[in-house]
């Protein structure tokens, strides 16, 4: 069956879509900003023709004609000239023209950008019109200027969430939840606008952070109004030069970030391998510093409870006894394992039932359980008072939000001490279990830990990618698609995020259609081992 | 990987070197390593204290920098020659930073912790109840009541119902939602920018641009005063940072002139002047119309944080560029800039940030600005909020005006206090100047000698019933002017702080 023929025939078998698009009852703007063409529009290029990629080649057609870093310029050129306000062009778009000033975007040539994101940039960035619950409207765009630029339509699209990370389903409307939002919202206004260390703590931040310590077992606990900033100045406040500071190989580009910016000497291990960061170790207190030979200060060993892109749970058993070992630390981003891993919700630590002392500092964020923002530093009293008056975030930039707050403190007291919340917990992990059997059952490819909320399923193949992502998105399915850089090129993936709030029929409607689209494309790679090279 | 670009920017790199390299090589040692036997290492790891994260000395690094200067005159190394250093960081700076710091060391971190004060309700945008008693607030950054202005109140509302709190993804991962297309837009639309990009998180914008389009061997030339946040996103970079003295266009232009070699030899070496539009460190206002044609002579791009200038400067808010045109000095628009950043968290009273630019520009940062991609986007509720300010403001400017006028007054009343040092040598001599040139500004710095005194006058102004800001680094009183807050109040709290720093310093 070609793929032109089944994009033209979105199956509904199975199941009924019940859900319609939500009223478009905008509280947000009046229509002029709402579908005001971009600028730019008239540009749209007319040599666009919007045959599908085929799975054949790596990239589609492989001559049809790519989008340049001299092309981009000069569209900004014609731009400037068409308008009539040549004079009047941007500085950016000037200064990029004249090569004395060095260009800017040069690597927008790269390989990867003319070849792959710019045919598959329909699968990102698609704009939701509703909370990022189990389904979602999906605000239906129109591909301009050989898909440079998108125009929005009024068209709407309900659509199965398999992309937030609304682990245990509270970014669906819980009532209780936003009244007490609502009501801190009246209270504290929207935002802070304050440091934490100056005018930005509430009450509320100070409940959050003892509730959270609770939970984990530590001393205290330091609360960031962004999860990247989390690790991207948390690390620098704890470690320093002098100090060593060893990464997993796939951690989180913000804890990369966080361990460049610490001026700390920093040694990557092989991922989630226990092996090979006791050599690492060993070398370390043996040799000491690579440059001076005098010892470390300290060493920070730095994993993630669960791996986002792949799926896995780290080994934080072995980790600890290879850090004990050699009188490490030990640094947990519980980004994604915090609220969805473990019997009461507490991460990584509670899943393998080990002694909250076992790993020094837990971080976390509050993007994904919580169905809120923000993130925290966990760890004991000394630790969290120098993060807190060292680190940039807490120091320079502002708190959490009062109504956020709110929200995290909300599903706490929810998962903590409701039935409610421990049925949300068991939910999550049966769903994960049941969903991820079913994709081996089916002969998929699928990468991770059973007991992970994240299923990523390989397709390898780029082309395929974005295929995948079209034929579920025409079947009213939402996935997300993780190709380069965040994953090697050849092995990209559609990750499913389940959430307690799937239900069973929600995942069997997914599995039917998937099963479907991966005899069509080849993507069930155990079950057709042949036909892989 | 023949796939991957040979140099790609800084982040990229971080993740190619993440992801694709599932074995990384083995640590290349300077020295010969030497091997023990188990029991040796066991040893030795037994000799060593047990770890611990937090130093026993709360004392703050402080990296030694020599003055640009001072490193000529010890002859180390000639500048021109030493450029394209990788993460070199020139300091041209005054000393006196490096004092504050050193007297922030002295007096121990310990005994300044936790004395940050609990909020347990605002009343209005001024006023704040701390424990039992309501205090009023000359510390944080709304300046013009946004987070407390009814009708954006009523929008976050709206959108609370709407989309709930998080947006539980990043922005390519179904974390983008119509309220951050439309604060987008909007903000573009106001300042009459090109495109416009929302970060989740204010120190992010600037965090983000600079790793983006700086790399190694591309110069950064940075005013001494800017924020710490912008000075770890040029050190994210690893450009070369050199620094000039605040607000000073001879000291940029001089170094600028160090580094302007033949265009032959300079490739694709990019340059970028970093300054901001208002300084948060002393309230003054960046002469962007010096900078932009000096930077343009020597062929560098402007990067502007405008942070603290953005609804406060210029007659309808529209930041610094306008500030310079209503004085008839500058015509010079936002399209003269490369790139404007912009944290939301001042006066326009949300969460986040924003960079705007060309269209080029901005879309790469889709794509590279390290923390676009790798962090979630910002709560739609507070997308929605920060558009509805900008409406506000659009709508009425007169916020804007009675802003500027509040600030003068203050202005007037704190450089008339007994205690200040003036150029007429009048003041009691104690020592106390007032950093603020620019009468219209929110943010007014009162230099104090010491950061004990600072803290003291910090702490009795708090039992008074005023909520004053530090600036630790500099050993500076902050006061930030809000638009709640009445003249009879403010010369109340004038009178007060007048009379409580010549008690502290007598």
């Amino acid at each position: 069956m070609s793929l032109k023929l089944l994009k033209s025939k979105p199956s509904t078998t199975g199941f009924e879509v019940l859900h319609e698009c939500s009223e478009k009852a905008d509280i947000l703007c009046t229509s002029d900003t709402e579908d005001e063409p971009e600028e730019g529009e008239e540009e749209r290029e007319s040599d666009e023709d919007n045959t599908p990629l085929t799975p054949d080649t790596p990239f589609g057609e492989g001559e049809r004609k790519s989008v340049t870093n001299s092309d981009v310029t000069l569209v900004t050129r014609r731009r400037g000239k068409e308008s009539g306000r040549e004079g009047t062009m941007t500085a950016g778009a000037r200064h990029e023209a004249d090569s004395r000033f060095g260009p800017l975007l040069r690597n927008l040539d790269s390989f990867y950008l003319k070849g792959a994101f710019m045919r598959a940039k329909e699968c990102f960035d698609r704009p939701l019109c509703s909370r990022p619950g189990a389904w979602i409207d999906i605000i239906e765009r129109e591909a301009e200027a050989n898909n440079q630029s998108f125009k929005l339509t009024a068209g709407r699209r309900r659509c199965l969430n398999m992309g937030s990370y609304n682990y245990l389903g509270f970014a669906d409307n819980s009532p209780v939840c936003t009244e007490q939002v609502m009501q801190a919202l009246n209270r504290y206004g929207v935002a802070q606008c304050s440091p934490s260390t100056e005018l930005g703590t509430t009450d509320l931040h100070r409940q959050l952070e003892a509730e959270i310590s609770d939970l984990l077992g530590k001393d205290d606990c330091v609360v960031f109004g962004q999860g990247f900033a989390t690790n991207s100045t948390a690390l620098p406040a704890m470690t320093g030069p002098g100090s060593l500071v060893v990464s997993d190989s796939l951690n989180h580009a913000s804890i990369v970030t966080g361990a460049r910016l610490s001026g700390a000497e920093i040694r990557v291990f092989r991922h989630n391998d226990p092996d090979h960061l006791d050599g690492i170790l060993r070398d370390a207190v043996v040799n000491g510093n690579r440059a001076t030979g005098e010892p470390y200060t300290k060493v920070l060993v730095l994993v993630e409870g669960v791996y986002s892109m792949e799926g896995e749970i780290c080994d934080l058993p072995s980790i600890v006894a290879v850090k004990n070992k050699y009188k490490a630390l030990l640094f947990v981003d519980e980004a994604h394992s915090i609220g969805a891993l473990g019997k009461s919700g507490g991460g990584v630590v509670d899943y393998y039932g080990m002694d909250s002392s076992s790993a020094d500092i837990l971080m976390g964020t509050f993007t994904k359980a919580f169905g809120s923002v923000g993130g925290y530093v966990c760890a004991d009293r000394d630790t969290c008072a120098y993060v807190r008056e060292h680190s940039l975030a807490t120091r320079h930039s502002t708190a959490l939000p009062t109504p956020c707050v709110q929200q995290i403190l909300s599903v706490l007291s929810i998962i903590r001490h409701t039935e409610q919340g421990r049925d949300r917990i068991t939910a999550l992990h049966d769903n994960a279990v049941y969903f991820r059997t079913r994709l081996q059952e089916m002969g998929f490819k699928v990468y991770g830990h059973k007991d992970s909320p994240v299923v990523p399923v390989l397709v390898y193949h780029p082309a395929k990618m974005k295929a995948v992502s079209n034929m579920l998105m025409d079947r009213n399915i939402a996935v997300v698609v993780v190709g380069f850089p965040a994953v090697p090129i050849v092995s990209s993936r559609i990750r499913f995020c389940i959430s307690a709030a799937h239900t069973r029929e929600d995942l069997d409607y997914l599995l039917g259609h998937f099963s479907e689209i991966g005899d069509c494309l080849r993507l069930k790679y155990n079950k057709h081992q042949g036909l892989i090279a | 990987m023949g796939a991957v670009d040979p140099d790609p920017p800084a982040p990229i790199r971080a993740l190619v070197m993440g992801a694709v390299d599932p074995d990384p090589p083995a640590p290349v040692c300077d020295r010969e390593g030497i091997d023990m036997t188990d029991e040796e290492v066991e040893r030795r790891v037994k000799a060593m204290p047990s770890p611990r994260l937090a130093p026993l000395n709360y004392a703050v690094p402080v990296r030694r920098h020599k003055h640009t200067s001072e490193r000529e005159r010890e002859g180390e190394r000639e500048v021109d020659a030493d450029v394209d250093g990788e993460g070199e960081v020139y300091y041209s700076a005054s000393e006196r930073e490096g004092e504050c710091l050193e007297g922030l060391e002295s007096i121990g971190m310990g005994d300044v912790l936790d004395t940050s004060p609990v909020v347990s309700a605002r009343l209005s945008n001024r006023q704040v109840v701390i424990g039992e008693k309501v205090l009023t607030d000359y510390a944080s950054h709304d300046y013009l009541g946004m987070s407390m202005h009814p009708v954006v109140l009523k929008k976050a509302r709206a959108a609370l119902r709407r989309y709930g709190v998080g947006s539980c993804g990043p922005r390519s991962f179904y974390g983008t939602m119509d309220a951050h297309l439309l604060l987008e837009q909007s903000l573009a639309k106001w300042t009459g920018a090109e495109q416009c990009i929302a970060y989740s998180f204010g120190q992010s914008a600037m965090g983000s641009v600079v790793p983006c389009f700086a790399r190694p061997g591309d110069i950064l030339f940075v005013d001494e005063l800017c924020t710490k946040e912008i000075f770890s996103a040029c050190t994210l970079s690893r450009a070369t940072v050199m620094i000039f003295r605040h607000n000073d266009m001879e000291s940029l232009e001089a170094l600028m002139h160090r580094v302007s070699v033949s265009p032959k030899d300079r490739k694709d070496q990019r340059r970028f002047v970093i300054v901001e539009g208002l300084y948060k460190a002393t309230g003054n206002v960046c002469p962007i119309h010096k900078v932009i044609p000096l930077a343009e002579s020597h062929f560098c791009r402007v990067i502007l944080d405008e942070s603290h200038s953005l609804g406060v400067l210029g007659h309808t808010g529209r930041g610094v560029l306008e500030h310079w045109r209503d004085r008839d000095v500058s015509t010079y628009t936002i399209s003269d800039v490369d790139l404007v950043t912009a944290g939301l968290e001042a006066a326009v009273g949300g969460m986040g940030g924003v960079c705007l630019g060309d269209t080029a520009l901005v879309e790469h940062q889709r794509l590279n600005g390290i923390a676009y991609c790798f962090s979630a986007s910002c709560p739609p509720y507070l997308a929605v909020a920060a558009t509805s300010s900008v409406g506000v403001l659009t709508e009425d400017t007169s916020l804007v005006l009675s802003l500027g006028a509040k600030c003068r007054s203050c202005h007037t009343l704190l450089a008339d206090m007994q205690c200040v040092n003036r150029g007429d040598l009048s003041g009691l001599g104690l020592g106390v100047t007032l950093l603020t040139q620019f009468s219209g500004s929110p943010i007014q710095v009162l230099s104090l000698p010491s950061l004990e005194a600072c803290l003291s006058v910090q702490s009795d102004m708090r039992d008074k019933g005023y909520l004053l800001g530090v600036d630790r680094e500099r050993a500076n009183l902050r006061m930030c002017v809000g638009i709640g807050v009445g003249e009879r109040d403010r010369q109340r709290m004038v009178a007060e702080l007048d009379a409580v720093i010549a008690e502290t310093l007598a």
